[in-house]
């Protein structure tokens, strides 16, 4: 799974701790998610989408792979 | 920064009283001057690391760099943490040992690695300016709950639970090799010095067992209702 968090904070101005705020989680798991060290929740996942304002599937790209 | 100074204080102190009595006091008494003194060395690092975290948690900094300035705070405020609990683990060592070699003839000591226990349990409890750094949206449960420690738990979210559980993990695989290699290392000492340690390797296997089982479980599947 390759998620676009970085990029998509770095286009919204936000930080770890910002995007950790506004999608109430914590900074920590901000970065794990960006370092690809772990796959979130549904729920945290859809925390984020949220926060960006788009669908989940442009934040967590999965590959064709991973899906069949 | 007043606490870190009186400690600083207190470790000055603690080395002139162990050097003016080095040669008074016993072989046991000045090893145990020295664990406390390493006891009141690990607090005044956890404080100083509590201090930096603290200073630096009122920096401002531009937004390209806050996302490192912060990790470096919440390292600050985790090296605290693991300082004091060296300082909790040296200190409860240093009293059991002190009180069976030294409860009568030196009990000052003693009684000095007891008071540097309780004061590296008190600092263990986290505070809200240190908590509010690793993690700002933490909020202790109510300390009159009765599922306080549910509670507090499910104010994790699922990464830091994840990484909690990693952490766990590997932990469970030290603490059972460690407790197999240890009773291995003190039935040899056993055989080879005649003081028998038989007690302590029964402790050890209860233990092991204890650790196992519950483990295994907590991994059991419930029943189907």
């Amino acid at each position: 799974m390759k998620t676009r968090l970085k990029e998509l904070r770095a286009r919204d101005g936000l930080t770890q701790t910002e995007l950790a705020k506004r999608a109430r989680i914590s900074r920590q798991t901000v970065s794990l998610i960006e370092r690809n060290e772990y796959m979130p929740s549904l729920l945290i996942a859809v925390r984020i989408a949220k926060v960006f304002n788009e669908p989940i599937e442009n934040v967590f790209i999965f590959s064709e792979e991973e899906l069949s | 920064m007043k606490l870190l100074i009186l400690y600083i204080a207190i470790f000055l102190y603690g080395i002139y009283e162990l050097l003016s009595g080095l040669k008074m006091q016993s072989f046991e008494g000045n090893i145990l001057i020295v664990s406390n003194l390493a006891v009141i060395f690990c607090l005044i690092l956890a404080r100083l690391n509590i201090w930096k975290a603290e200073q630096g948690s009122l920096m401002e900094v531009s937004m390209e760099e806050e996302d490192s300035h912060q990790v470096s705070l919440e390292r600050k405020a985790y090296t605290a943490a693991t300082y004091i609990q060296i300082a909790m683990s040296i200190s409860f060592t240093a009293l059991l040992i002190g009180f069976l070699l030294l409860r009568d003839s030196q009990p000052v000591i003693v009684f000095a690695s007891a008071i540097l226990m309780v004061v590296s349990i008190a600092s263990f409890i986290p505070s809200e300016k240190i908590v509010k750094i690793t993690n700002p949206n933490f909020k202790f449960p109510d300390p009159q709950s009765k599922n306080y420690h549910e509670e507090y738990f499910e104010q994790f979210d699922d990464g830091e639970k994840y990484v909690m559980l990693k952490g766990l993990f590997h932990l469970y695989q030290l603490v059972i090799w460690g407790l197999v290699f240890l009773a291995f290392g003190l039935m040899f000492y056993s055989v080879f010095t005649g003081n028998s340690q038989l007690v302590s390797i029964i402790g050890i296997g209860a233990l092991l067992m204890l650790i196992q089982v519950s483990y295994t479980i907590s991994l059991k599947p419930g029943k189907l209702k």
